[in-house]
């Protein structure tokens, strides 16, 4: 029997049968689950390492502007307007931007 | 369930574990796919069932501890056993003492000679045939030809390039034709003595 279809398919049968059957449990995953460490809050490091990066670079961004000092003296006075609101939108604008990346990154 | 269903059942798994920190989704996943992870380390580790579980269950925490880099461009299996052939890959370099498969191109060319009919029983004389094919044509075997993984995937989990895989493929199985013919004919010359 030499190049034949029927061997090789013979062969494909055998080979696809041949023994790479799952094994039963056994209490396995019991012993892996068992030994699990804790788990490390990664994603809270990375949710709030974004969020204060972002809050972190819109200040740096608007240090040099007029919009800042005028917030500034909204908060001081209690009375947070158009100025205030933007800031705000900004810096969480800029932390869901940075979050998005790092999450999509991991 | 088609493999595309089984793939996003654990992508959806493999979500819950890492962004609520879900035990119970990976205690789902470990089941799942214990049973192949470990068939597959037995497989490696030439029937040695006590190291291959040992390994299998370092796989798995280590899966534990690195879920965060599966990227979901591969199938969660796929990567998986990628890790479990790392695990064993480096438990053989580590020790030493753990037998290592022969370079077997001299004795697998005698095994694929051999007239089987010592042994009646095909599959195990198939087994036999198959681990002394040399290590990388029996490893691209393995998951390319007995588990029925693609080229691509196969060259993930073994790290291979991608001709590489598709030659040991070509190979393997040109010896194991070779073998088969050799099998069958021993068996007919048998009968007919």
């Amino acid at each position: 029997m030499s190049d034949t279809p029927e061997r090789d398919e013979l062969l494909e049968r055998l080979l696809l049968g041949s023994g790479v059957e799952p094994i039963a449990n056994e209490a396995f995953s019991e012993r892996v689950m068992s030994m699990l460490p804790a788990r490390r809050r990664q994603t809270r490091v990375v949710l709030g390492a974004a969020v204060g990066g972002g809050a972190l670079l819109a200040v740096w961004q608007l240090s040099g502007a007029e919009l800042l000092h005028t917030v500034a003296h909204e908060l001081q006075n209690g009375d947070i307007g158009i100025a205030g609101i933007a800031v705000v939108a900004t810096l969480l604008t800029l932390g869901a931007v940075l979050t998005g990346w790092a999450l999509a990154d991991r | 369930m088609d493999r595309d269903a089984e793939a996003r059942i654990d992508l959806a798994l493999v979500k819950r574990v890492l962004l609520q920190d879900d035990r119970q989704a990976f205690e789902q996943l470990l089941r799942r796919h214990q049973g192949l992870v470990r068939a597959q380390l037995r497989r490696l580790c030439d029937g040695d069932a006590a190291w291959a579980d040992d390994l299998a269950q370092e796989a798995f925490l280590l899966v534990w501890r690195k879920l965060s880099s599966f990227r979901g461009n591969a199938r969660f299996s796929t990567w998986l056993y990628q890790v479990a052939h790392n695990c064993f890959l480096q438990a053989r370099r580590r020790n030493a003492t753990v037998p290592v498969q022969v370079s077997p191109t001299d004795e697998a060319s005698e095994m694929l000679q051999t007239d089987s009919g010592d042994c009646p029983d095909l599959q195990v004389d198939l087994q036999r045939a198959l681990q002394c094919l040399p290590e990388g044509e029996r490893m691209v075997m393995l998951y390319h030809a007995q588990m029925g993984m693609s080229h691509e995937e196969t060259a993930q989990i073994t790290g291979f390039p991608l001709g590489t895989v598709k030659t040991h493929a070509l190979r393997g199985k040109a010896r194991m034709r070779a073998w088969l013919d050799a099998y069958q004919s021993g068996r007919t010359i048998g009968a007919d003595s």
